[in-house]
């Protein structure tokens, strides 16, 4: 499963790819979210954490940002921000000195 | 400004350069806008190995535009509906290539703009279109564009500088919006390289502070704000940058209407801030983590980025 942080504006978003252990959980974790209510959407501001982009083996795709998760039409709830605390985990070495402020934003309401 | 790319090379990066004079790009757009026929969707024609096409695009969002002309077009292809006028008009467009090695691009490193080159280009586009060729008179007209506006800078009145017409549907779209970020923006330079301050001259930064994305960008050519351009240097863009310490930096660029367009990395560009207002003065809107705001710069014609 390929991963995206896209929190940059003049770098590149960096991106790596998750072992498939990692991806396995992580699939199992998505798939035990229920739907979101109440009108929830997910819109991301422009500079700053926007969240994660994923992508699957099978081609699907995914956006994740403050405890929502988009895939395709359909809009998932994480009201505890697992999946994005699950990919902090996995970040990769050039931008693992960001992690604090991510953990800051991730937590903020 | 036009980004020509003869479309020639398999391995090799194929031929680039940027024509920079507005009379020259409004003359050859008018001939290719009146000729009927010339241009050809890019890639419709031949695919071959060996000559294929001259490639030209528009590299900026305030570029004046020709009824019948697309953005983006090949000329010199097999593909064009007059064989003899598209010839004609590439001839003429690869005549031109060694006036305009001044402006140096990445592709020079490999692939460089001389006379063995031009040569080459000349017979193989011949060989590929085979019709005879006759040089067009030099252009005469006066630039003219309604999509900029020249202003006296506010904080320096002796310094001028042009404010562009909105126009965020150039860059968002699949083809562009990926490839292109805050500084191909402010910029307004459509490279698709997600271009780095620096990065065309060697002088690119691993250091997201003011004083070192300030450097890397006036290695570019960028110019600190009351350091005046000359009008050779039409147009001239004035951009604000600001950084998220350790972590990043943006860039703004003054439109006309007295507000600022940006495009946050791979996003859509667009003319609010992080609360959805209007961006009126880069220094007081809503940045999230670019929180230090580093000063305001020209970038005039001669600026690449890459």
């Amino acid at each position: 499963m390929l991963v995206e942080l896209d929190a940059f504006s003049g770098r590149p978003n960096p991106r790596w790819t998750l072992a498939e252990t990692r991806a396995a959980a992580l699939t199992r974790l998505i798939s035990s979210l229920s739907p979101a209510t109440g009108g929830a959407s997910l819109r991301a501001p422009g500079l700053g954490y926007r969240g994660f982009r994923l992508q699957g083996p099978d081609g699907g795709t995914y956006r994740v940002y403050r405890g929502l998760l988009q895939s395709g039409n359909g809009l998932l709830a994480d009201p505890d921000r697992r999946v994005e605390r699950f990919l902090l985990e996995d970040l990769p070495d050039g931008v693992r000195d960001v992690r604090p402020w991510l953990e800051g934003e991730i937590a903020a309401t | 400004m036009l980004r020509v790319e003869v479309d020639i090379f398999s391995g090799r990066p194929n031929p680039v350069w940027i024509i920079t004079d507005a009379d020259e790009v409004d003359e050859l757009l008018g001939s290719i806008g009146r000729s009927r026929g010339a241009a050809a969707k890019p890639g419709a024609g031949f695919t071959g190995l060996g000559y294929r096409e001259v490639r030209l695009s528009l590299i900026g969002d305030d570029e004046p535009r020709r009824k019948g002309v697309p953005g983006a077009f090949a000329i010199g292809s097999t593909a064009a509906a007059d064989r003899k006028a598209t010839r004609e008009v590439a001839r003429r467009v690869v005549d031109g290539m060694l006036a305009h090695r001044d402006v140096t691009l990445v592709q020079h490193e490999i692939t460089p703009l001389d006379g063995r080159l031009q040569e080459f280009v000349r017979e193989h586009l011949d060989g590929r279109l085979a019709k005879p060729y006759k040089h067009p008179r030099p252009p005469k007209a006066h630039p003219k564009n309604p999509l900029r506006t020249t202003v006296h800078d506010a904080k320096c009145q002796k310094c001028e500088y042009e404010v562009s017409q909105y126009n965020p549907g150039f860059w968002n779209v699949p083809a562009v919006q990926p490839y292109n970020n805050c500084y191909n923006y402010a910029r307004n330079w459509r490279t698709d390289t997600f271009a780095q301050p620096g990065r065309a001259h060697g002088a690119q930064t691993g250091t997201m502070q003011c004083p070192n994305v300030t450097t890397a960008a006036m290695a570019d050519g960028l110019k600190k704000r009351c350091n005046c351009l000359p009008a050779s240097e039409w147009p001239r863009r004035l951009m604000a940058l600001v950084v998220a310490p350790n972590w990043d930096y943006h860039w703004y660029r003054e439109q006309r209407g007295g507000f600022w367009g940006h495009k946050p990395g791979s996003t859509a560009a667009r003319n609010v801030d992080n609360n959805g207002a209007l961006v009126v003065n880069p220094q007081t809107a809503a940045r999230g983590p670019y929180t230090q705001f580093c000063g305001y710069f020209y970038a005039g014609k001669s600026v690449v980025i890459n």
